[in-house]
């Protein structure tokens, strides 16, 4: 399964929103952000800018991959259906 | 007297670096700017424009960092990958990535990346670390020492 085509900001807001990631960086050209599952750092993120140009899956693979993501579930967290309880749930299997 | 840079060329005095000269309005004069990164051959070739077509996949490295509060006591290795009209650099063993317009953008970023990174995690206690980011500290650890 292919990730599917989203807008950059619609990318940046479920990330923000769903995962809420402590940022570290929020200097150009990308913040950048740190995952966590209670107070252990399972993995980390680079936030796409506030841009409505389309990502496409060769751009946001990689931040699947942040995010230990399949495809389907990255697209499920993009298209609403995967909650940010879930995504946590999900992580733990990589502490 | 036309200004700008006129000349860019290795330095003769200073390894890994190049001599740049440029005309001011008022003066002349040279310096010496060190090479934030190295290449292989396949990817700089001197007194030529580089042009990377869209299949090819290149390797380069990071060998001098862009905050100098830092050094590298190894090079961090990057693939180099051209897609479409962008270019994808990426540290495969920090899983650190990034897509810019040219070679340049994309090395500088993950110059600053590496940076950013190992004071992160250099701030961390390792018990606070999952799996991926500990062995992130640990090569960062091996590469990069304080100035």
């Amino acid at each position: 399964m292919k990730i599917n085509s989203y807008p950059e900001k619609l990318i940046r807001k479920k990330i923000l929103s769903k995962i809420k990631p402590e940022i570290i960086n929020k200097n150009a050209p990308h913040w950048w952000g740190g995952i966590y599952v209670g107070k252990v750092l399972v993995t980390k993120v680079k936030i796409p800018n506030e841009h409505n140009r389309l990502m496409h899956s060769n751009k946001s693979k990689h931040i699947a991959h942040d995010l230990r993501l399949g495809a389907e579930d990255f697209n499920r967290l993009i298209d609403c259906s995967l909650k940010g309880t879930e995504y946590y749930i999900k992580l733990r299997a990589f502490i | 007297m036309e200004e700008g840079i006129v000349s860019c060329v290795p330095s003769a005095t200073e390894s890994n670096s190049v001599q740049v000269h440029m005309n001011s309005a008022s003066f002349a004069y040279y310096l010496n700017i060190p090479f934030l990164f190295s290449a292989s051959s396949e990817v700089f070739i001197e007194g030529e424009n580089r042009c990377i077509n869209e299949t090819d996949i290149l390797y380069t490295k990071i060998d001098t960092l862009i905050n100098f509060n830092y050094k590298l006591k190894r090079a961090f290795e990057v693939k180099i990958t051209k897609t479409g009209d962008e270019v994808l650099g990426e540290i495969e063993e920090l899983e650190l990535y990034s897509f810019g317009n040219n070679e340049f953008e994309t090395l500088r970023e993950l110059n600053q990346n590496l940076t950013e990174m190992y004071e992160y995690l250099s701030s961390k206690n390792d018990a606070n670390l999952g799996k991926f980011p500990l062995n992130w500290k640990r090569i960062l650890s091996s590469h990069i020492s304080n100035q």
